[in-house]
């Protein structure tokens, strides 16, 4: 029996396939990094790093936005308001940056166990 | 009147006749001839004649019971922020210092100190304040569901996005798998007409971050799950926070409730006075009512008014009885006649029968006064520890606010006892109620915010949707709403307000 390996031509267009998918994957990710920092991490399951920023940048956004917006004047003015905005912008901005920092990575599974001929044979 | 401890009486002093004016008079009436005094030095830099006009300030507002002067401490401050802007912030501060002590209770002033000053610490103060204000304390609390809710949104289309991206590819092929040989050409269509349900149904973007943690809840793993599951129940409660913020706009548009509450609290103003006057008239023997409208007579400097209003309930309630006794007492002073047991009884009656405990620590406070200055001084101390056991904080509160200086002497006015502010201000406040209309029927068409909606609406596609809606969504509040509450946010909300000149103030 006359071993044949997978024509040049093929295996060329599935790697170009896999490129494909794989950048389109990484844009993807990149462009929910973007648009909420740690949704990208969380797209590939890297949930104990996404979910903190995601929660963290989430609520220091939204305190930011409720003081600016929202505030009565017993809270919006100086020096409360101007230092708690800056505080929570600041913060959000960091997590902002921490999240395209970090590149998100996929959790590694173990590979299954390896059959070998004692076992094999224990089980015959 | 009093001293709280024996002062000499001024050999020169001529007793002050009770003013009686023909009708209700504004405290900027009252008070304008001292203000403009202030204004001028303030202007001229005369610190000694600002001082001067401001102990006259204090005096007459001891002697009238005012605990909340609000036009005298908007005075103070504007011109104190004009000064403020000119550059001199040492200058500033004293008049701010002067508008904090006639209006107390209001944070506003404490705030703009703290700007000026540039002090955090007592813009915390300030702040920790505001919590005993009712209003101040809904708006601050109206603010932080707000950031709560705008915080949940960020969080849910982030955490709903990520699941998206994760989990599209297999729900479609899942979806591939379910279809028949002869509709897998339909498979993407399908997929998508899923994930956009909630805009198919023309339920609104809004649901959309939800539905995909719904949808996509049988691929996720345990942690993924439990952020789902915290996410959808939050989505739940937030139809019993909007109703909330909704309820806090009623109560900033509420104009009488605000004016009633300044009333109960110590303040005054002629639109207060008309409101009193027209719910006795509605119920002339409501006694609250009547105490309050007795109170006002007093603080408008209308000494007689109040003594006939308090008479003839004096032996049948002991708070009448105490503040006719107040009145008699601000006669024996006036004169100079020494006889103080015309009041004495009065405010013993009131310390041993009314009800509540602030009504009997004001009885005692304003006994202890008088057994002060009938020179019965071990009395006077032990009556005075007894109303301290009682509400030791309100009766520092009347040192600090009814004392004031008359020919070099301190003296301190007597308190009135005042109804409970929030049985006043009850029946003019909006009243707070869940029904399926505010906190789980936003989706009907017959909303009245429907109008809010960002998105556009066909009313005859609506109609006939509705009862679908309301069926199988009955426990889900509209999403959509939140933008609506979050954007058009009124001035009052923000704490400004404009006056009768149309000027916008905070």
């Amino acid at each position: 029996m006359v071993k044949r390996g997978i024509p040049p031509a093929a295996r060329s267009a599935k790697n170009a396939e896999i490129s494909a998918y794989v950048t389109r994957k990484a844009l993807f990710h990149r462009l929910a990094s973007l648009a909420a920092p740690g949704s990208g991490h969380l797209a590939v399951g890297h949930f104990n790093f996404g979910l903190p920023v995601l929660l963290a940048w989430a609520g220091c956004a939204g305190a930011a936005i409720a003081i600016h917006f929202l505030a009565p004047l017993i809270l919006a003015a100086q020096p409360i308001g101007t230092t708690l905005k800056m505080v929570f912008a600041g913060l959000a901005v960091v997590t902002y940056v921490l999240a395209q920092a970090v590149e998100p990575r996929a959790p590694v599974v173990a590979p299954p166990p390896r059959r070998t001929r004692a076992g094999a044979d224990q089980e015959a | 009147m009093l001293a709280q401890a024996p002062a000499p009486s001024a050999p020169g002093a001529v007793p002050t006749p009770a003013p009686t004016p023909s009708g209700p008079s504004t405290p900027t009436d009252d008070f304008g001839p001292d203000l403009k005094a202030w204004l001028d030095a303030t202007k001229l830099q005369d610190k000694e004649s600002a001082a001067k006009a401001l102990l006259n300030l204090q005096r007459r507002r001891a002697e009238r019971n005012l605990f909340s002067i609000d036009d005298v401490a908007g005075a103070l401050s504007g011109r104190a922020e004009t000064r403020a802007a000119e550059g001199t912030a040492a200058d500033a501060i004293d008049g701010l210092d002067a508008a904090i002590t006639f209006a107390p209770d209001s944070s506003a002033y404490q705030v703009r100190k703290a700007t000026v000053e540039g002090k955090m610490g007592a813009g915390w103060r300030a702040l920790s304040q505001s919590w005993a204000n009712p209003f101040e304390r809904g708006r601050l609390r109206s603010m932080l569901l707000l950031g709560l809710l705008i915080t949940g949104a960020l969080f849910a289309a982030g955490f709903s996005f990520a699941l998206l991206l994760r989990y599209a590819a297999v729900f479609s092929h899942d979806v591939t798998e379910g279809l028949p040989g002869a509709l897998k050409s339909l498979a993407l269509f399908m997929s998508v007409l899923f994930l956009a349900l909630p805009l198919a149904g023309f339920m609104g973007w809004g649901y959309l971050p939800f539905w995909w943690a719904t949808l996509f809840f049988i691929f996720a793993s345990r942690p993924e799950r439990i952020v789902s599951l915290v996410l959808i129940v939050g989505l739940g409660l937030s139809g019993l926070a909007l109703p909330l913020i909704e309820h806090q706009r009623a109560i900033e548009a509420a104009r009488d409730a605000r004016t009633l509450y300044l009333l109960a609290d110590g303040g005054t103003s002629v639109d207060a006075e008309a409101l009193v006057a027209e719910r006795l008239a509605k119920d002339p023997s409501d006694a609250e009512w009547s105490l309050l409208s007795a109170n006002l007579s007093r603080r408008g400097g209308r000494f007689d008014e109040a003594a006939a209003a308090l008479q003839p309930r004096a032996s049948a309630d002991p708070r009448f009885d105490h503040n006719a006794a107040v009145l008699e007492f601000n006669k024996a002073i006036e004169t100079n006649s020494s006889n103080y047991d015309g009041a004495r009884p009065g405010f013993t009656r009131a310390s041993e029968s009314a009800s509540a405990l602030r009504d009997k620590a004001t009885a005692l406070y304003n006994l202890s006064l008088v057994e002060a200055n009938s020179l019965q001084f071990d009395p006077a101390k032990a009556t005075r520890a007894k109303g301290d056991a009682l509400d030791a904080a309100l009766l520092a509160r009347y040192d600090r606010l009814y004392s004031f200086d008359r020919n070099g002497s301190m003296l301190q006015a007597p308190p009135d006892i005042v109804p409970d502010p929030m049985r006043i201000v009850a029946g003019a406040l909006p009243e707070a109620r869940f029904t399926t209309e505010n906190a789980f029927g936003r989706l009907s068409a017959s909303s009245p915010d429907s109008s809010r909606s960002p998105l556009p609406r066909r009313a005859e596609f609506q109609q006939a949707v509705s009862q679908v809606r309301y069926n199988f969504l009955l426990a889900l509040p509209d999403p959509i709403h939140i933008p609506g509450c979050l954007f058009p946010v009124s001035p009052s909300l923000r704490g400004e307000a404009r006056d009768s000149a149309g000027r916008t103030f905070r």
